[in-house]
């Protein structure tokens, strides 16, 4: 029987037939599963099979499997615990996956990342086309593939698509998303050979129409899939235009190629791609015009796409055939299951916050912000499981750490009530979403997303309530658990003293709207929090200056998004001085010495402090005596952030 | 003729904004270049070369990218580098991070990662837009 939601998104879970499969829905679930949870010599583990059955869970007609390296030297080896596939010995795991799939009644498709440019990492050096230097730290220097190793590099790929199938998978992708080595050998940047491989374009595309025809012959009856940029963002370092794109992708349809993923960005490009400054669906049109192009071949697309609604409504308008997800169904693998319900509003959104990249590229395995328990499927601990005792639980604070324990102990069946001074849930994350520049519909949705959790799970609300030990004593006994998850607070001892009556403003009450700003502004703390203040505020008009004791501004910040920040200090024309010590704000305005050792008076009519910002977990002695249990959980614990708290109330609710 | 500054419109700039480059170590090299200029048979580039905490800007010939003897390299595309042109008299630091961001100047690293941070060069590059310890955005 239909259900509402396949109802209501009815081409997104429509059947759809490609070549001799029939896909039970228009989703392909993307590799977006370099997962670095494998040994180092390249063999599945334990952790990603338990992993891989979940993604085989989603729902998905189609689940490509995370992008194995073909070759024995390792040159293709992107990440450092990425699965490899250059050898008959690495079989039995890849025959559980593609079983698995089966299983939940998807198409299986095996994915082959060579990474060229971005490889080697075990090495002291990658393989390009050409030698041309790496333009992000974290890679290898480059060596020039010579023609013998470009024979030897197809046919390693076609013996690894053979493997694959032999393993059971139905088809086979190659992928130059992001800058990988077909991507290489495609673009002006980093193909500059006089070869027949280099050159012109049609020269640059030799190396893919071989991959293809090797593959085609390795694998004759089963189809192949190629990754493609719709833009590498890199033409204005010399790399492809867009129409050179579009024109490779013409030439891989020449070849046969079974179904075309169209892709944005290289890894180094100086524009974002897939982060939290671009808008979900900036990039439809470019599957648009590959569409266009090429009426005949199956398109999949999904590169900053998270809503099925608007991915539904691109393939009823013909813009793509096939919604391609990557991190949507990270921060939610149930996503698909709960669209097909019609309950979107339980979907827990990715909020790009490139955490699950960020680790990659730190040689850590991948987690996510918004998932707890991903990258621990393997772990009961993980599960939510039904409480063996019904328990009375009182939260106080409703933050996303108060909130997610609240949801997490709901779901084992407690009965679970939320103590919030203010009138709203969402604690410090209410004040980013209100001032973040890049995205604040993003940091809503998680606020929306438990407000939507609270109700279905009868979560009880007692906003505008302060718990305090007199209301403790006359709740006595009605709560068998108390959770404080209070966040933080200034710490205002560590203030600079004031003078001339000047008043220190608490950067969480500027946030969120309570203090109001005029004129010049110091922001004292130039972590996340300063910042995302001082950029809101300097957006609206106000000059700005960011003092900061240490050595650099967003010390706290995600590697992949400090760029945007120092981005957005220069062209906002925020001033800065770091290295700084306060000595006090009179009406003149800051007294500082910089890092310089110079003494400097930063004026400024409002001073606002964003940090030091401490736990707030004065509530925990008092309330020692007054309950069995007694816990703290997320910033009141230590202030980490997001992504901690999250994660620590959801491990503290899955166990009480 | 290359249409790139010339070393002493470069050490303008470099002087003024002194303090930005002030923690790399002696004997620290970057070459600017312009991209239509490396293509020519005998090009040369501007290199700035760190001395007892200043930078000294000096023309040299080009040898390629596998010349050991520089660390970083930037490589503008013409508009980029007539943009920064304009501005080498007074905000020419603003306006090279400007083109970095932008696009129009490749930031070509040719040192490992725990070298440039040896030699001072985290700060540097990740004020210039480079992401430093990671990649994709
Ligand atoms: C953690 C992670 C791992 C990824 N691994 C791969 C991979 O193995 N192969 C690949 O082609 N793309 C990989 N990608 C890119 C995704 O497939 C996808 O194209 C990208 O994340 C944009 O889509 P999204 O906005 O739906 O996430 C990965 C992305 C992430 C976030
Ligand atoms: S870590 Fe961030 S970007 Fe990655 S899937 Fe989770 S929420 Fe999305």
């Amino acid at each position: 029987m239909t259900k509402p939601g396949e109802a209501k998104l009815s081409y997104l879970f429509q059947k759809a037939r490609w070549g001799r499969f029939e896909l039970k829905n228009r989703v392909k679930y993307g590799a977006c599963c370099v997962s670095n949870y494998n040994t180092r010599d390249g063999h599945i583990t334990p952790r990603e099979l338990a992993r891989t059955k979940v993604i085989a869970e989603t729902g998905c007609g189609m689940i490509t499997n995370q992008g194995a390296y073909p070759d024995p030297r390792g040159e293709g080896k992107a990440y450092f615990r990425q699965v490899a596939i250059f050898d008959d010995k690495f079989l039995p795991q890849f025959e559980t996956i593609a079983r698995t799939i089966h299983d939940n009644g998807g198409v299986a498709i095996q994915q082959i990342l060579h990474a060229g440019r971005y490889g080697g990492i075990d090495l002291g050096y990658c393989v390009q086309p050409s030698i041309v230097p790496q333009t992000l730290p974290h890679f290898r220097s480059p060596r020039e593939i010579t023609r013998d190793q470009i024979r030897q590099t197809i046919r390693e790929h076609a013996e690894a698509a053979a493997r694959a199938v032999r393993a059971g998978f139905d088809g086979t992708e190659v992928t130059s998303f992001m800058g990988y080595l077909l991507a290489n050998f495609n673009s002006r940047f980093t193909n500059q050979r006089t070869d027949e491989y280099g050159g012109s374009i049609e020269n640059r595309g030799r190396f893919m129409r071989e991959l293809i025809d090797a593959i085609k012959q390795a694998t004759p009856d089963n189809p192949l899939i190629l990754r493609l940029n719709g833009a590498e963002l890199m033409d204005r370092w010399g790399g492809n235009s867009e129409d050179e794109c579009f024109e490779l992708m013409r030439q891989a349809a020449g070849c046969g190629v079974d179904m075309i993923s169209v892709t944005v960005g290289w890894q180094e490009a100086p524009d974002s791609s897939i982060g939290r400054d671009i808008p979900p669906g900036h990039w439809n049109r470019l599957a648009a015009r590959a569409k266009k192009l090429l009426p005949e071949v199956p398109i999949a697309f999904g590169v900053r796409l998270p809503d099925p609604v608007m991915a539904n409504e691109c393939i009823g308008n013909g813009e793509f055939d096939f919604w391609e997800v990557c991190r949507p169904l990270l921060a939610d693998p149930q996503m698909l299951r709960k669209a097909a319900e019609d309950r979107l509003d339980e979907v827990r959104r990715c909020v790009g916050s490139l955490n699950c990249l960020s680790r990659l590229f730190r040689d850590l395995p991948y987690t996510c912000t918004m998932n707890p328990a991903l990258g621990h499927e393997i772990e009961p601990e993980y599960a939510i499981t039904p409480a063996a005792v019904r328990k009375r639980i009182m939260v106080i604070g409703a933050g996303p750490a108060g909130m997610e324990f609240a949801v997490t102990a709901a779901q084992r069946g407690h009965d679970v009530t939320v103590f919030e001074k203010s009138e709203r849930i969402g604690g410090m994350l209410t004040g980013y979403a209100a001032n973040d520049l890049a995205n604040r519909a993003d940091l809503q949705s998680v606020i929306s997303y438990y407000e939507a959790m609270a109700r279905k799970l009868n979560i009880g609300l007692r906003l505008g309530t302060t718990v305090d030990p007199r209301l403790m004593r006359e709740m006595l006994h009605d709560f068998d658990v108390a959770v404080v998850a209070t966040g933080t607070v200034l710490h205002r001892a560590a203030l600079p003293p004031t003078e001339d009556g000047r008043k220190i403003l608490d950067g969480l009450d500027v946030a969120l709207g309570r203090e109001a700003v005029n004129g010049t502004v110091a922001v004292l703390g130039g972590g996340k929090v300063g910042l995302t203040i001082a950029e809101s505020l300097a957006s609206r008009g106000h000059p700005v200056t960011i003092i900061e004791g240490q050595k650099r501004l967003a010390g706290d910040v995600m590697p992949s998004f400090k760029w945007r920040h120092s981005a957005w200090v220069e062209e906002l024309k925020i001033a800065s001085v770091t290295g700084a010590r306060m000595s006090k704000v009179t009406a003149e305005g800051v007294h500082v010495v910089d890092g310089k050792g110079e003494k400097r008076i930063i004026g400024a009519d409002t001073v606002i402090a964003a940090s030091p910002r401490i736990s707030n977990h004065g509530l925990v002695n008092e309330f020692e005596w007054m309950v069995d249990e007694l816990h703290v959980c997320g910033d009141a614990v230590l202030p980490r952030g997001l992504g901690p708290s999250i994660h620590d109330a959801y491990r503290l609710g899955c166990r009480i | 003729m290359s249409g790139l500054p010339e070393p002493a419109a470069w050490q303008v700039m470099l002087d003024r904004y002194g303090a930005f480059f002030g923690n790399l170590r002696s004997g620290s090299r970057i070459g600017v270049a312009r991209r239509s200029d490396l293509g020519r048979g005998e090009a040369s580039i501007v290199v700035w070369e760190a001395r007892r905490g200043r930078l000294h800007a000096e023309r040299r010939p080009f040898r390629g990218y596998a010349d050991t003897s520089l660390d970083v390299m930037l490589v503008g595309d013409d508009g980029a580098v007539a943009e920064v042109e304009r501005h080498l008299a007074d905000t020419g630091l603003p306006a090279l991070k400007e083109q970095v961001r932008q696009g129009g100047f490749v930031c070509f690293l040719l040192r490992t990662q725990c070298d440039l941070v040896e030699a001072g060069y985290e700060d540097v590059l990740q004020s210039m837009g480079v992401i430093f310890m990671g990649a994709c955005r």
